[in-house]
């Protein structure tokens, strides 16, 4: 469905550096690919990229094997939604306002939302257990609950491929599982794409079928889960020893390390 | 303890102060002993606002801050001893060629001083109370007009004259002029007066209150401006109330403002106005009606020519 | 695809509870509806005021007599005051009312600012200096004015744009738009002092706004520019609605946020230009306006922008009919009266925004 092909990028503060050195990645309907990196190795941007909202210097994306660059923005956005951290709007509004908002590329530049849309914007605050919220302000949530409310604006885009970056960043365990729950049952029911960046490798390891590693621009390994998941490269990736079991219930690998004792030194009195 | 410091800090303080009123009365001394050597022949005056002024007989360097000065200095035949006027100060012909000490609202302090005046004339339609202050300070003569009316141009030109030993000139001049004034006055006694409306410009609508020249004008030749009453001297006017009061005649300026004055605007807007509709609009030279010298009993006789026409 | 279906404000949907949170065509029009009514009657009884005494018994009968082409109970000098001199001048103010406040929605949704304005961001200031340079140099053209002043507009937008588009820091906008804006006042000032001192006072007074001059081009262009400016606003105003919550985020949900931005800042840019060229510099509108009317009504732009239009118009036909009237027969200018008006309802705004 999406596919990144040799895909070179710099910002044009850091050049000649480049952020992204010759990734390509392809994410298929019905599987939830999880990006895993340290920090600065290029994961967000890469999502940019794949959006849209970034021009590549070098190398292609393509949707449905048509170059990106040929849909107009709302064609985009019917077909890829983001996910991304919400800080504080600046404006009132609530949070059913900012679902419908989602809506946008359905409807022509006046109209006023059809019930469908309502509809449609009720239901994803509903799957993503946020239609509580419906009628508060957004600026009064708590940032996990903005969260949820920005899937659901998501998911009103009816996107066949969810972009999501750091979705679980600031939810509590409960709502971390579910909300990734939610994306694993959108792919397997409704033959959804997903590319997660995310940080919390044991859940990228439990929910996603396949995982790239990125490091400096460019892709360390990128396959089944149970095949990336090592701790080989995981410690190669974040240089710092990781070790890899497995789940007692699901089998799915997990990550887990082992600190060094430290040394005691004692201080002497003068002795 | 306490007591005894406090006590030396306000002595130090007051030994201090003395010293500066000491040494700031030396300097005024010095001074005044430097300008007794310069006169020589010094003569004491009030001014137009009341000031006191002491100033050498017969001012050889004079300097005028003001466009009416100016004329009024040439008229009485000053012409040679005139050293230094404003960037705006354009009549007579000769007056251009003066040296230029600034415009009238920002004159040159350091040209003037090192012009070494022994005269400085201000009106006080420049404000230049500031300007007025300093040249006080450093002990240049400053002598300020401040005509209110049309007679009292003419008593201004009479002062100008004693002040710079040109008496019998003045005298000439303001028995011409006041000569001129009675002439009009006696013609437009009993004609009736009618209702004037002073326009400086359009766009806002700004027109002469009762302490303005353009008033005393007006009056003098036999009308009555509409704008009268008002307290404010140049105020924002509104269009219905022209309207309203029917003005006979308009009177703008000509030539400077006539960017200002639009006469489709005044065609426009006051079409059902008396004035408008037996087209009578006073067009006249705004330096003839708005400075206080010779040449304001020229505006005279034109405003009154144009309220009441002479018939050939 | 879409059916445009009238929503009760308070039905209960399949999901339990009420879905009133968000904008419906019919709260739309009732809103306008009722600002509307509001204008006109303040219109008429602007018509009925001024510094020469017309009763609204002799009004009435007046106004049906020119619509009916009957003859007028007025005598001519009523007439004229009436028609040609507040009716026009009413007509100038609900123009530049409507075209400032439309201006303001646009900066505050654009820049994601809610004290953006066309005033304090110095859009209005290079306006000013544009149609001055208008004046002093280029006279004779007469559409001169608004044409120098849409440039002057354009230009300072852009550069304020540049220079104030950190999205952490709204007061950072407002600081270039007030060094713009006293860089202009500065500029402005050179010129007056150069020029002799009739033109002085008379540039003095314009900038603080003026409205009394009965000018055809100037009526006629704002009032162009404000049909213009609405209807460009109104498609864009769903778009809008997005960048406000963030470029990125309206850009990933399906907007073309560049050309969006460049409709919009032109569009500001024509109403501000036309509407200070025509009658001076009149300021707090656009930053008392659209914040009132979202304390109201929402942000949505859709009805922001032609309920903000109608407040604007609002807020400058009253504050010009008390700079007409207050002194009579002298004059005030408008711009003064708005911004007595306008600061205390800003501190009140700030206030109640905490």
């Amino acid at each position: 469905m999406l596919q990144l092909r040799d895909i070179h990028f710099s910002y044009p503060s850091r050049r000649p550096r480049e952020t992204i050195s010759g990734v390509s990645l392809e994410i298929h309907a019905g599987e939830m690919v999880a990006l895993l990196g340290p920090n600065g190795s290029g994961k967000s941007t890469l999502l940019s990229l794949a959006i849209g909202a970034l021009k590549p210097d070098r190398g292609e994306v393509l949707f449905d094997n048509q170059p990106l660059a040929g849909f107009s923005r709302r064609e985009v956005a019917q077909r890829m939604a983001m996910v991304a951290l919400q800080g504080d709007i600046r404006f009132p509004m609530t949070a059913l306002e900012y679902v419908l908002t989602g809506r946008f590329a359905y409807t022509n530049a006046f109209g006023f939302d059809s019930p469908r849309d309502v509809e449609i914007a009720m239901q994803s605050l509903s799957d993503t257990d946020a239609a509580q919220f419906a009628n508060r302000r957004f600026n009064q949530l708590s940032s996990g609950e903005r969260q949820r409310v920005a899937l659901a604006r998501a998911l009103a885009q009816q996107p066949r491929l969810l972009l999501l970056d750091e979705p679980t960043a600031n939810a509590d365990i409960a709502h971390q599982l579910s909300l990734l729950d939610l994306v694993q049952e959108l792919t397997r029911e409704r033959s959804l794409g997903a590319l997660i960046v995310t940080h919390e490798i044991n859940l990228a390891a439990e929910f996603a079928d396949r995982v790239a590693l990125i490091k400096d621009g460019r892709l360390a390994a990128c396959g089944v889960t149970r095949d990336v998941i090592t701790a080989e490269l995981l410690s190669g990736l974040f240089e710092t020893p990781l070790f890899v079991d497995r789940h007692p219930q699901s089998g799915a690998p997990r990550v887990f390390w082992m600190r060094e004792p430290r040394k005691m030194v004692i201080k002497s009195n003068g002795n | 303890m306490p007591r005894n410091i406090s006590t030396a800090k306000s002595n130090v303080f007051l030994f201090a102060l003395a010293a500066l009123l000491l040494f700031s009365g030396c300097a005024g001394g010095r001074t005044n002993v430097a300008k007794d050597e310069v006169g020589g022949n010094r003569r004491n005056f009030t001014d137009g606002i009341g000031r006191a002024v002491s100033i050498t007989a017969n001012p050889q360097r004079i300097i005028s801050l003001a466009p009416n000065a100016t004329e009024i200095l040439f008229s009485l035949g000053l012409g040679d001893r005139i050293i230094g006027v404003t960037s705006y100060c354009d009549f007579p012909e000769a007056a251009k060629g003066k040296e230029k000490v600034g415009d009238t609202r920002y004159p040159n302090l350091e040209r003037i001083i090192s012009l070494k005046p022994d005269l400085v004339v201000v009106s006080t339609s420049s404000q230049l109370e500031n300007m007025t202050r300093r040249l006080d300070q450093l002990a240049i003569p400053v002598y300020v007009t401040n005509p209110r009316a049309v007679r009292e141009v003419v008593a201004s030109i009479r002062s100008l004259g004693e002040v710079t030993g040109t008496a019998s000139r003045a005298a000439e001049i303001a028995g011409e002029m006041e000569s001129r004034i009675n002439a009009v006055e006696q013609r437009v006694k009993d004609l009736p007066k009618p209702r004037v409306f002073y326009v400086l410009q359009t766009s806002p609508l700004i027109t002469a209150g009762r302490n303005t020249f353009i008033n005393d004008l007006i009056n003098i030749s036999g009308g009555r401006s509409i704008s009268g009453d008002e307290t404010a001297d140049y105020p924002q006017f509104s269009r219905e109330t022209v309207v309203a009061r029917a003005p006979e005649v308009i009177v703008a300026p000509s030539s400077h403002g006539s960017e200002w004055v639009k006469e489709s605007d005044l065609r426009r807007d006051f079409a059902t106005t008396p004035a408008i509709r037996s087209n009578r609009i006073v067009w006249i030279n705004p330096d003839l009606v708005d400075r206080p010298g010779p040449r304001i009993v020229e505006g005279l006789e034109r405003l009154a020519e144009g309220l009441h026409p002479q018939k050939p | 695809m879409n059916v445009e279906t009238l929503i009760e404000r308070d039905s209960n949907q399949s999901f339990g509870g009420s879905v009133k949170s968000y904008l419906t065509r019919r709260r739309a029009l009732i809103v306008i509806l009722a600002l509307l009514c509001a204008l006109f009657g303040c219109a008429i009884a602007a018509l009925a005021t001024g510094s020469e005494h017309i009763g609204a018994g002799q009004l009435f009968p007046a106004l049906i007599s020119k619509l009916t082409g009957t003859a007028s109970p007025l005598s001519r000098e009523q007439d004229v005051i009436i028609f040609s001199l507040r009716l026009p001048r009413i007509g100038l103010a609900i123009g530049v009312g409507a075209a400032l406040a439309i201006a303001g929605a646009a900066f505050q949704a654009l820049l994601r600012n809610p004290l953006a304005d066309p005033y304090v961001l110095g859009v209005s200031g290079g306006a000013a200096l544009g149609s001055i340079i208008a004046i002093i140099f280029v006279s004779e053209l007469s559409y001169s004015r608004p044409l120098f002043g849409f440039a002057g507009a354009a230009i300072v937008t852009l550069i304020v744009y540049r220079l104030g588009r950190r999205e952490d820091d709204p007061a950072h906008l407002v600081l270039a738009g007030v060094v713009m804006s006293t860089f202009l006042s500065s500029v402005i000032v050179l010129l007056t002092a150069m020029a002799d001192n009739v033109k002085l006072r008379n540039i003095t007074l314009w900038l603080l706004g003026d409205l009394s001059s009965g000018a055809v081009e100037g009526l006629v262009f704002v009032i162009v520019a404000v049909a213009i400016g609405a209807a460009v606003l109104l498609t864009q105003s769903r778009a809008l609605n997005l960048m406000m919550i963030g470029e990125r985020d309206a850009f990933a949900i399906g907007v073309e946020t560049a050309r969006v931005r460049w409709v919009v800042h032109l569009t500001a840019s024509l109403l501000t230009g036309a509407a200070v060229s025509a009658g001076g510099a009149v300021g707090y509108v656009g930053l008392v306006t659209p914040p009132l009317v979202r304390l109201a009504a929402g942000s949505d732009n859709r009805l922001l922008i032609p309920a903000a239009a109608i407040a604007g118009a609002l807020m400058v036909l009253i504050s010009d009919t008390i700079a007409r009237t207050a002194l009579s027969p002298r004059e005030l200018p408008t711009g003064a009266i708005t911004a007595l008006i306008g600061a205390p309802v800003f501190i009140y705004l700030l206030l109640k925004s905490r």
